[in-house]
């Protein structure tokens, strides 16, 4: 599927806003019937895989079959066994993810929308758009993943910034959200337990781009929104495009399953 | 084959209990394990090395089962404990 930048984007405005906070909404991204495609998509993968990782940095990673078969009240105890607790520092985190480019070019996902709107993500236009508003020269990769925020699911404080990380970016694919849900990027002042900047609810056709480092949480899910958290989400690199193409011409985990 | 040799656990889990059962995260490796009331049980035990039979038997004090089936179900658990590499033959 071809995408397109939505003819309404704001580059000067844009730029001007993440010049002095650090990050911008652009919303709309792109066209809202590609969006919805996109949206519609998510809601019909039944393959999600929960990433849970505690604040010491051990990851879990369980299917849904595996989730399914241990049951909601094993399912809560694991869930708790990792929560924050008081005092503690670190980065722990709580969500389903389809993973649709890796850090080093690897396209996991079969081909589809989700690995088309990925490529999208660093084609010309977009990393050029990226570029001049983030004032990162070169940017010409982007690594991606699906997410999934259901009840109970969180990001605590982190900045992103490791591995040569430019950018980071949220596009929201949710809808119908009320902010008692939860489930909103919030931006700290700093590392620790100070104050929050500004709390973003998700939403539908939106890309939160903002600088890394950055401090950033992502507040919990309530347990009685209604709708899942959706974004596709990821980090914008340079000189980095070579190391897709390598992997595309040489067969990635996925090739020859279209 | 099951080994004559006691079996003892062979890594350490972050446990929760669900009533007689446990749910456990292997932060080693990243798995999750969902235990029944048996297999807490077993796993329980093995907190010291446990033979066999010492094991068996502990499952017939709790448990009314007769003791060829105990057997049987019981070498059917280690085999899968051990395969998973939650326990393993004491060298």
């Amino acid at each position: 599927m071809h995408f397109t930048l939505h003819s309404n984007l704001d580059r000067v405005q844009a730029k001007r806003q993440f010049a002095t906070s650090g990050w911008v909404s652009l919303r709309p991204f792109i066209a809202d019937d590609q969006a919805e495609l996109l949206r519609a998509h998510l809601l019909e993968r039944d393959d999600w895989r929960l990433r849970l990782r505690d604040l010491d940095g051990h990851y879990f990673d369980l299917s849904t079959r595996e989730m399914e078969s241990l049951g909601e009240a094993k399912m809560a105890a694991v869930r708790a066994m990792i929560a924050p607790k008081a005092g503690q520092q670190g980065f722990g985190n709580s969500h389903s993810r389809i993973r649709i480019i890796d850090p080093d070019g690897r396209r996991e996902e079969t081909r589809n929308i989700l690995c088309d709107f990925g490529e999208f993500l660093f084609s010309p236009p977009v990393a050029e758009l990226v570029s001049d508003i983030t004032g990162v020269a070169g940017i010409d990769f982007a690594d991606t993943f699906a997410a999934r925020y259901d009840p109970g699911d969180y990001a605590t404080n982190h900045n992103d910034g490791i591995d040569e990380r430019k950018a980071a970016f949220v596009f929201g694919l949710t809808k119908s959200w009320r902010v008692e849900w939860g489930g909103l990027l919030l931006i700290h002042e700093d590392e620790g337990e100070g104050e929050v900047r500004r709390g973003l609810v998700p939403a539908f056709n939106c890309l939160n781009l903002f600088t890394v480092p950055l401090p950033h949480s992502v507040s919990i899910v309530a347990p009685f929104a209604k709708e899942p958290r959706l974004s596709i989400t990821g980090w914008y690199y340079v000189d980095r495009a070579e190391r897709y193409i390598e992997h595309a011409m040489s067969g990635s985990l996925n090739e020859g399953k279209e | 084959m099951m080994s004559d040799r006691p079996f003892r656990r062979a890594t350490d889990l972050m446990e929760a209990e669900i009533g007689d059962e446990l749910v456990a995260l292997e932060p080693a490796k990243g798995n999750c394990f969902g235990f029944n009331s048996v297999a807490t049980s077993v796993w329980r035990a093995l907190a010291e090395p446990r033979s066999f039979d010492q094991l068996r038997d502990a499952l017939l004090d709790e448990y009314d089962v007769d003791a060829e089936q105990c057997s049987s179900e019981l070498r059917t658990l280690l085999e899968d404990m051990e395969a998973r590499g939650l326990i393993e033959p004491v060298p």
